[in-house]
């Protein structure tokens, strides 16, 4: 049964703790009666490394030996954040360019996590044919990086195959980022994920492509007499 | 005025203006060359470059892409404005005589130089004067060009008083035309009309008899 709480202090009434049981006794002399709330509160403890629920709290209330109520809860710790920046070569609209994600994590990540990128679907951003052209952390270079795209999500992986992170940042360079098709922000969330799946930090990035240059343009008018009415042409 | 808008592209066909901002939409994707025609649009006055047209595309309303550079029209035809009326003392050889120009020029024209070629025989005295509706300009002279600073945006019609002429010495009508021509700040004729001969009607008196007729202009 894995340690599902740091117990590092407890002030109150008699107390037992073995492996992960912890026992208020000596209530002798002290009645307390139906419909009352009993509130037990565990200062410094430690919460779960990701969101993964907890097995079961297990609460047991006995009377001479015996068990006289049980009851269970499971507790679920909110994700941590996480801070992440995208930048690009170019930021003009619908071009493809070289870009660089970089996360600051919130929380450790144990050897076998991953990242994952949620972007909205009017952004195309990476092509079938890009690559994650370079990863650190903490600028020490990861060469087994890469990406998949998968219902709309990419996960980069192979980023902690043999190695965790307690804190610092992860950059991946990616060739062939698409850039945004108008200049309208785009918010991407960018999150952590435990070995098993569970999400450990979150957070969300802005980024806004600029306007693209309109390629060939000229005008002409059907006049070039000072003062006449013409139809112009661009 | 009524605007037609037209494209190369089917789903552009119309549009929706303000007074410096047209809106071509398109309810399909647009792909490719794309032109663009709008009609009923004045020209500038003047031969001066205009300002830079912009283009924009947007999606939705965001901007997609902008264009750079320098786009713009240079006017290189004059046009021509109406000098109405011409008088002038018409008595030969007759001294301080003045001269007035009543001109009408298109809206939007240009300030700028006012110059108004004198045909011979007309002699150009010294210390010549000039008002542009009753107000004085400052007007000089270079050979036969009479030229005096003029602001159209100010009035579209002029009246243009010049003195001090000398009248032709005969009755014979000036051989040339007299030439009345605007330019803009670039020094460039943007404007341009020929009206009038310029004919003695009246000897000048040989004794105390005194003749009376009428002015007479070849328009």
């Amino acid at each position: 049964m894995p340690t599902l709480l740091n117990i590092t202090t407890f002030s109150g009434y008699t107390n037992l703790t073995s492996g992960n049981t912890f026992t208020l006794g000596n209530f002798s002399g002290n009645t307390i009666s139906g419909n009352n709330k009993i509130t037990i509160t565990m200062f410094s403890s430690t919460n779960p490394p990701n969101i993964k629920p907890t097995d079961a709290l297990t609460i047991t209330i006995q009377r001479n030996g015996r068990d006289v109520q049980f009851g269970s809860v499971t507790y679920q710790a909110t994700a941590g954040t996480l801070a992440a920046t995208l930048a690009s070569v170019s930021k003009s609209t619908n071009s493809l360019t070289a870009s660089q994600l970089i996360v600051t994590i919130g929380s450790p990540l144990a050897t076998g996590s991953y990242l994952s990128m949620i972007y909205p679907y009017s952004a195309r951003t990476l092509t079938g044919s890009a690559s994650v052209t370079q990863c650190t952390i903490n600028s020490i270079i990861v060469s087994t990086a890469a990406y998949n795209l998968t219902n709309g999500v990419l996960f980069f992986n192979g980023i902690f195959t043999s190695q965790s992170m307690n804190s610092g940042s992860i950059s991946l360079n990616f060739s062939e980022f698409t850039n945004p098709p108008t200049t309208e922000p785009v918010s991407f969330t960018v999150s952590s994920y435990s070995v098993d799946g569970y999400m450990v930090d979150s957070g969300t990035l802005s980024y806004t492509a600029t306007p693209a240059t309109i390629g060939t343009i000229s005008i002409s008018s059907t006049s070039y007499t000072v003062l006449s009415v013409a139809s112009l042409t661009v | 005025m009524a605007r037609s808008c037209t494209s190369n592209q089917p789903s552009l066909s119309g549009c929706s203006y303000t007074s410096n901002n047209l809106t071509f939409t398109s309810s399909n994707a647009v792909t490719g060359s794309t032109t663009l025609t709008w009609s009923n649009s004045i020209m500038p006055g003047s031969f001066n470059p205009t300002g830079k047209f912009q283009v924009f595309t947007y999606f939705g309303s965001w901007l997609v892409e902008s264009s750079t550079g320098l786009l713009t029209l240079t006017m290189n035809q004059t046009a021509q404005f109406t000098a109405k009326t011409f008088s002038m003392s018409s008595v030969i050889n007759s001294e301080n005589s003045s001269m007035t120009v009543q001109l009408t020029l298109p809206s939007g024209s240009p300030s700028g130089t006012l110059a108004i070629d004198i045909p011979l025989p007309v002699v150009i005295n010294s210390g010549l004067a000039c008002t542009v509706n009753t107000a004085p300009v400052v007007c000089g002279v270079s050979g036969r060009k009479i030229s005096l600073p003029i602001n159209p945006a100010s009035t579209l019609v002029n009246s243009i008083v010049i003195s001090t002429f000398g009248n032709p010495p005969t009755l014979q009508p000036t051989s040339d035309t007299l030439n009345v021509s605007l330019s803009d700040a670039l020094g460039k004729a943007s404007l341009f009309s020929q009206v009038a001969v310029i004919q003695n009607t009246q000897a000048s008196p040989l004794n105390s008899a005194t003749l009376t007729t009428g002015v007479g202009f070849y328009g």
